[in-house]
């Protein structure tokens, strides 16, 4: 019942902001400034350990030959330097920053060989995704969802869809059918970056301030960190997962 | 002329005949006129005393138990699926009145069909759903029909299950079934002329002995949880006939018997299963035809081998009856015979206690009939000089077994009127629920010395022998029994009784390994323990 | 099987369907739209949630209540908003008659049992209730009804069509089995938003969950079922190739399956 309440206060506080706010940037928090000197975060996502042996989706290539077995990019971890791809890095208590631009070439997700390409998708909201079939046999593209209105399509070869996500929020991508999944995490401001294969990231134009720097990956979960920002400089950073 | 006097004289000849035809026929009484006679309702406890039906039949759901003792113990909650006419509540979490009380029988499948699966598929296949689909069935239906006075197409959970009375669920009970399948019921309901122990009265034989409501009220009522498992068959049909299917034919195969009928106490299923009538049965199961009734069955055709039911469920003269004790004299081997001198206390059996039977006479003018009963039996494909023999070997074999068992209860007896048994009576714990014994009983059902015995010692008496002596194998309080005493009990309650079962069920090893051989080796046990606590006692009187 | 034998069947099948129909006259529920469903959550509409739906939906509408937790399939979760059987576009919200619809036939092949039990008062009574358990109803509205074709008659030629769309274009045999009988070889894998096994629909039982109309069939493959791996295939077919389809797969019921 306690959750409940705090549902209905926590979403009646949002839906407000939404009313007054007008905008896409339906976490309302944020304001929209000009930033002629912001400082730029730049860093590595790591990962010490174990953890860095790909997995291998043993389900993914179920009726693929095995030469053609595709290797899963749950947790991909570099071999140089242990950097981790696919970590989403956010600024999760930014309240005015520089605009937010969707851009007007649609994001792609793909699907070959039964995988979603790319496998992590961080964009700003209000942005229209584009979903693809690359291969030569049904797919469904299967969203699960609170805000954004969820959807499940069967796509057949060279099928696009657009979609557009409206609402900050963590979406899960699945197709049903070969059980693969992809994540498209939506936000409501620009200060966002997906790391490289390098576990690289940069997020730059940041006002000066002090902020909370915010890490995410599907297996190695959340880190937070405070990070102080100085106009025109770049600050290096490092999160280690263990 | 002629001709019309002659027509008119016939007519006068044949007048009172045709009168008298006319007059018959406005006296015929068309069958479906036929006023059937007013059956009172199915009772499971007829003709019981009030109190009885008190303690046994009035659901009082699971604030207390059942039996004389019902307020020493409460049940355990699964004992309202078990004895649901004494403990059954209907569910909390989802209140089914409204389905009752709108009277709506679709929405019953829809559910469960889901819900559980299983239970409706087995209705599905059960002569309930389809009680026409087999001429043999429609005859068997059309019966019912007539005795309830209703058309019956289809069986429904809704016709069982829903109590409209109190708009609820029920569990239903032998009761519910008796609306339908009387005779059966009727014939069931025969069991109580014959005396416990036997399947209606089961439950009975569960919580009047006073160990039950004690180890109970010890903190042992789970670990009842094997008694209650069979002891439940009083009330309920799908002990043989499993629900929802309810088949007439599951009910005819042995294995119908024995989740109950085996272990230590009565190895039915083992000595019947290994003997030769089981092992041909084992290997020649598809040719035996339980479609059949009973009473249709050809041995050496339909039947290679007698089953369980076929022996015991045959009544006498070629008819077979609803319940499987009627024929029996034994009476499962635990009654001694009062056709034996006995040494020990035995021959004063039952101690003038009414709720004990008496000792059988196995030459009695029933018992003979009975065992010409199982002759014509046995005449299906045996000889009767060698099935008398067989039977009269038994009886034999059981005379030997009491006798025995006479002898180790007299080394006891003798113990104790020595003062020698140790830890004796005064210094250990009483027997079970003496307590309970002198509130709940008086000397109506336990006679007056045996009452009066309770009252003044408080229960601080052993007890051997036969039924109430029985104690120590199902509970244990602080040093009480003593080992010799439960090393008794085993001989007549384990091996006695399972030298019986092998031999009635012509099974050599059994009869031998499990019976004659620990007997004998059992009473060495209690010769040599008696020496031991005579020579300690002497050591301590010196 | 020979495309003769799946007409006759197809036949039999609508002739059947369509008795049922006329037989069921006197207990179809009156649509929606003649009752008043009321917006706000009331206290009759608690009662009633509360006796008749919180045993298995849960006090909380999590489809977690006390009678869930031996039950296959899961009762539905309604904090989700994930509604399965709808006339709105997939993953949109329900409409209220698609609620009060699902209420009043029940689900076959499910626990869920038509509730024409309760008056027509008490069924429209839940349906704020259901609603207030799911934030998606704050953040969204319904999109519109899907517009259903003009329904086409089956004939030999339009199963013919969908059995290809079955086979060779959309591959449903993947999940629902070559002749239907939901065993295909993703059947076994197959998970809900929920997290639950969920079995691919068994056409040959003739049940259909949605109802058993050739316009209700449609409508599971224009909409959907939300909170399911059945996708929405509006976008891959055209309005006539949902009409084969349909055809084809109400082709593939057993009549002596769907006689019990």
């Amino acid at each position: 019942m306690k959750r409940t309440l705090l549902l209905y206060i926590l979403s009646w506080f949002l839906l407000c902001n939404v009313l007054s706010s007008k905008g896409l940037f339906a976490n309302g928090l944020y304001t929209e400034i000009e930033v002629p000197d912001g400082g730029c975060v730049a860093g590595y996502v790591k990962c010490t350990g174990n953890a860095g042996a790909p997995s291998i989706d043993l389900y993914a290539g179920w009726e693929l030959p095995r030469a053609s077995q595709v290797i899963s990019e749950k947790l991909t971890v570099n071999k140089v330097n242990n950097g981790v791809k696919n970590v989403i890095v956010s600024i999760s208590d930014i309240e005015k920053g520089k605009k937010g631009v969707v851009p007007q070439i649609h994001p792609v997700i793909d699907q070959q060989r039964s995988v979603f390409i790319p496998r992590v998708t961080a964009i700003l909201a209000g942005t229209t995704v584009d979903l693809l079939n690359g291969d030569e046999e049904m797919h469904n593209v299967h969203t699960t969802s609170m805000r954004n209105q969820p959807f499940n399509f069967g796509m057949a070869y060279k099928q696009r869809i657009s979609k557009k996500f409206d609402f900050p929020e963590t979406v899960k991508l699945s197709c049903d059918i070969h059980k693969e999944y992809a994540w498209i995490v939506v936000f409501g401001n620009p200060y966002f970056d997906v790391t490289d294969r390098n576990g690289y990231f940069e997020i730059c134009d940041i006002p000066e301030g002090t902020y909370k720097f915010r890490v995410w990956h599907e297996e190695l979960g959340k880190r937070e960190k405070e990070v102080m920002v100085r106009a025109k400089k770049i600050e290096n950073i490092e999160f280690v997962y263990e | 002329m002629k001709k019309i006097l002659l027509g008119m004289a016939a007519l006068a000849v044949m007048l009172p005949a045709t009168m008298e035809w006319a007059l018959r026929q406005s006296n015929v009484v068309w069958a479906t006129e036929q006023t059937t006679e007013e059956l009172p309702p199915p009772d499971l406890y007829k003709d019981t005393p009030d109190w009885y039906r008190a303690v046994y039949k009035d659901n009082v759901g699971l604030s207390e138990g059942a039996g004389p003792f019902s307020k020493y113990f409460k049940p355990q909650m699964l004992d309202m699926y078990w004895q649901p006419n004494r403990h059954y509540e209907p569910m909390e979490n989802l209140d089914h009145s409204i389905f009752i009380e709108q009277e709506r029988r679709d929405l019953c499948v829809i559910c469960h069909e889901e819900a559980t699966p299983g239970i409706v598929a087995d209705w599905r296949s059960s002569g309930h759903k389809n009680p026409k689909s087999t001429p043999y069935l429609s005859s068997r239906t059309a019966l019912i029909e007539k005795n309830v006075g209703r058309v019956l197409n289809e069986v429904h959970c809704f016709d069982c299950h829903a109590d409209t009375e109190k708009k609820q669920i029920r569990m239903p009970t032998g009761e519910v079934c008796g609306g339908c399948h009387r005779q059966q019921f009727d014939e069931f309901l025969r069991e109580r002329e014959m005396g416990r122990p036997n399947h209606l009265q089961s439950w009975e034989a569960n919580t009047i002995v006073p160990w039950y409501a004690e180890a109970a009220r010890r903190g042992y009522l789970y670990g009842q949880h094997g008694c209650d498992m069979c002891h439940s068959g009083a009330e309920k049909c799908d002990v043989c006939h499993t629900r929802h299917k309810f088949s007439a034919v599951e009910g005819r195969q042995p294995e119908a018997c024995i989740t109950c009928h085996m272990g230590p106490d009565h190895p039915d299923a083992e000595s019947y299963g290994e003997s030769k009538h089981g092992v041909i049965y084992e290997k020649e199961e598809e040719h035996f035809d339980f479609t059949k009734p009973l009473v249709e069955v050809r041995p050496g055709k339909d039947y290679r081998t007698p089953t369980c039911q076929f022996c015991h469920m045959y009544e006498k003269h070629g008819r077979f009856i609803h319940n499987p004790v009627m024929k029996g004299i034994w009476r499962m081997g635990t009654i001694p015979p009062s056709n034996l001198e006995y040494t020990s206390s035995l021959k004063d059996y039952p101690y003038g206690i009414n709720l004990i039977p008496d000792k059988i006479d196995i030459y009695s003018e029933e018992n003979v009939a009975k065992r010409s009963y199982w002759l014509e039996v046995c005449a299906n494909c045996h000889s009767d000089r060698f099935a008398d023999t067989y039977l009269k070997s038994l009886d034999q074999f059981m005379f030997q077994a009491h006798t025995l068992a006479d002898q180790a209860q007299k080394i006891v007896e003798d113990l104790i009127a020595d003062g020698i048994l140790y830890p004796d009576a005064a210094n250990r714990d009483p027997y079970p629920l003496s307590d309970g014994i002198v509130n709940e009983l008086n000397a109506d059902f336990l006679g007056e010395p045996v009452y009066n015995a309770f009252k003044t010692l408080k229960g601080k008496f052993p007890v051997v022998g036969p039924i109430l002596g029985v104690y120590g194998m199902f509970l244990q309080q602080q040093d009480n029994p003593s080992h010799i005493e439960n090393e008794y009990n085993r001989l007549w309650f384990w091996y006695k009784l399972q030298g019986y079962k092998g031999t009635a069920h012509a099974q050599q090893d059994v009869s031998w390994w499990w019976g004659q051989a620990p007997m004998m080796m059992s009473m060495t046990r209690i010769q040599s323990e008696a020496a031991r606590l005579r020579r300690e006692a002497g050591l301590e009187k010196k | 099987m020979k495309p003769k034998g799946l007409f006759y069947k197809f036949g039999f099948l609508s002739a059947a369907v369509f008795s049922c129909a006329v037989m069921s006259v006197n207990m179809r529920p009156t649509t929606a739209s003649a009752i008043e469903i009321p917006t706000e959550v009331t206290e009759e509409g608690k009662n009633v949630y509360k006796k008749y739906c919180s045993p298995c939906h849960g006090e909380e509408g999590g489809g977690d209540g006390p009678l869930s937790r031996s039950m296959i399939p899961k009762p539905r979760d309604f904090t989700r908003g994930a509604y399965k059987f709808r006339s709105t576009p997939s993953g949109s919200l329900p409409t209220d008659e698609d609620i009060f619809r699902t209420i009043s036939y029940g689900v076959p092949n499910s626990t869920m049992i038509p509730w024409d039990i309760l008056t027509e008062e008490q069924r429209a009574s839940v349906i704020p209730v259901l609603k207030s358990f799911s934030e998606a109803f704050e953040y969204r509205e319904p999109d519109a009804p899907v517009e259903v074709g003009l329904p086409l008659r089956p004939t030999e030629r339009t199963i013919l069509e969908g059995k290809k769309i079955y086979e060779e274009k959309l591959e449903c045999w993947k999940c629902h089995g070559v002749e239907g009988r939901g065993d295909g070889p993703s059947a076994a894998e197959q998970e809900d938003d929920f997290g639950f096994p969920i079995k691919p629909f068994d056409f040959t039982t003739g049940k259909f969950k949605g109802g058993n109309s050739p316009t209700d069939v449609y409508l599971r493959f224009t909409t959907g079922l939300n909170g399911t791996p059945m996708p929405s295939f509006a976008k891959e077919l055209s309005d006539e190739e949902r009409w084969y389809l349909t055809h084809y797969v109400m082709s593939l019921v057993q009549p002596e399956e769907c006689e019990e």
